[in-house]
């Protein structure tokens, strides 16, 4: 495999995992928050 | 290219779209056709009426593609796909069962079917459960093919065809038409798909963050399958094959080509074929009932009781569906004119959002937001009357200087011509049953809840979790 495949693979695809784990992180902790800390409510 | 130009759709396109499709329907409490009158006015119903029917005209083939898909994950798990099956016999094998409409309508009728069973059950006893259970299903599974594709020797040149970018199609209108269908119809905005789900939400539900995920999700599974298909296609054919499968388009590509290969993977007869197939049952499926949910909806708005509502567009799918299970250019043409048709329900989302007020929209968006709703959401949603202008402008101009094309004919599978007419036809008929929808839309509201004030400004509140009726 050659470096410019691995490198837009890295970012298109590495890009997207790390977008999706980092917004599942944040909605779950969220969750966490709300179930746990009783009723939050947005600033 | 083609990737590249899907996140650009995803991110100026799909993202604040389906914020917007949240508000329309978490603060109507009502399906397409209802939000559209209550953010629009009562002139406006039709509008989403549109989007209603162009979601209903994907339901129609979409659930004729889930039923073959239902075939070959029989046909996989029965060994059709053994190592002595090449090319030849999948194709012979795809022909004899799209030219039997007997078998494309049963399937057909199984999936539409299927489809209706679940939503009759309602969204918590239903929909919920099959999610819950296919969804990470799907992932699962993307993630094992995925690897097996790319752990086979020569993936590498799928996947150089897949992300290394070809700068020379930067101006190539049809693909970066073909990018915002690809965006619209994956993530499902402009669908209205949202706008139901959001029906059953918690008004302070973060729609932000929620259609962040919804995008980023989805491309992600976009990409496994992608790889899972196009590494499988390069690592075990020539070059030559292996382009030839990738232009023949997605019914090529998944029912005859992939399936030739699934034989000369180890473990691809007996485990990954079938898997492969039974993905695109699920993925199938969880369209279908979201889509059926949003007819479901708007029919259940103009009055009618959940069971009713969910045999009548049973009935609906199984009728309109046929045209395309007997032949497969009607299919092509339906799946042109209602994707594309995709932009405009979303450029009407869009509208209502100028209507209802930009600030006051992003306002009420920002307030349940761990996310800063800022201007830039503004702005998206401002330009969305120039992005469809842009790309459906584009893509018009190429069409028409291209002496290939005889893109003024309506009954050509793939012209302008054939999407304008059929658009039109939709337009006049929505506005002619306009003040039907709103009569409907009223007196529904008014049998439901007498004349007690509703939330959301005296519109209907449905039961959370779709048990009316």
């Amino acid at each position: 495999m050659d470096v410019e495949t691995v490198i837009w693979t890295l970012i298109l695809f590495g890009g997207t995992v790390v977008a999706v784990v980092w917004l599942s992180y944040i909605a779950w902790r969220k969750e966490q928050e709300t179930t746990g800390g009783g009723e939050r409510t947005a600033e | 290219m083609f990737i590249i130009a899907v996140v650009l759709a995803n991110l100026v396109w799909a993202i604040p779209l389906l914020m917007a499709e949240s508000l329309l329907g978490s603060r109507s409490r009502r399906g397409t056709i209802g939000a559209f009158r209550e953010f629009m006015g009562r002139k406006f119903a039709w509008m989403g009426g549109f989007m209603a029917v162009v979601t209903v005209g994907i339901l129609f083939y979409y659930t004729v593609i889930c039923g073959w898909s239902i075939r070959y994950f029989v046909y996989a798990v029965s060994g059709k796909f053994s190592s002595g099956v090449g090319k030849t016999q999948t194709q012979n094998l795809w022909d004899n069962f799209v030219g039997n409409p007997a078998q494309t309508i049963t399937f057909h009728v199984i999936a539409a079917c299927l489809v209706g069973f679940v939503v009759l059950r309602g969204l918590k006893g239903g929909l919920e459960k099959v999610l819950n259970v296919t969804v990470p299903m799907l992932f699962a599974v993307l993630v094992l093919l995925a690897i097996r594709a790319m752990t086979l020797s020569g993936a590498g040149d799928g996947l150089r065809y897949l992300f290394v970018p070809d700068w020379s199609r930067m101006l190539d209108g049809e693909m970066w038409l073909g990018a915002f269908v690809q965006m619209a119809f994956s993530t499902g905005a402009g669908w209205g798909l949202y706008l139901t789900y959001s029906v059953y939400m918690r008004k302070k539900e973060d729609f932000a963050l929620n259609s962040g995920i919804v995008v980023a999700g989805n491309h992600l599974a976009s990409l496994l399958a992608g790889i899972a298909v196009i590494c499988t296609v390069f690592a075990v054919q020539s070059p030559h094959f292996a382009e030839e499968a990738v232009s023949a388009g997605d019914q090529g590509l998944m029912f005859v080509y992939l399936a030739a290969l699934f034989g000369q993977i180890p473990g691809g007869t007996w485990f990954f074929g079938p898997l492969f197939f039974l993905v695109l049952v699920l993925a199938g499926l969880s369209s279908l009932i979201a889509m059926m949910e949003l007819a479901v909806r708007n029919v259940i708005d103009l009055g009618l009781n959940r069971k009713k509502a969910v045999v009548a567009i049973v009935l609906v799918t199984l009728a309109g569906g046929i045209p395309s299970a007997l032949d497969l250019d009607v299919l092509s043409n339906q799946d042109n004119v209602w994707g594309v048709g995709l932009l405009i329900s979303g450029l009407f989302a869009a509208i209502a959002m100028m209507r209802f007020g930009l600030e006051r929209a992003r306002q009420t968006l920002d307030l349940a937001s761990d996310f800063r709703v800022g201007a830039w959401w503004k702005a998206l949603i401002a330009l969305f009357p120039l992005m469809f202008a842009v790309v459906f402008g584009w893509f018009m101009y190429l069409s028409v200087t291209d002496p290939s094309q005889t893109w003024y004919d309506p009954f050509q599978t793939f012209s302008i011509g054939t999407m304008v007419l059929q658009w039109t036809a939709l337009f006049v008929v929505m506005l002619l049953l306009n003040n039907l929808f709103s009569r409907r839309l009223s007196r529904a509201a008014h049998t439901a809840h007498g004349d007690a004030p509703a939330d959301g400004g005296g519109t209907a509140v449905p039961t959370h979790q779709g048990e009316e009726g």
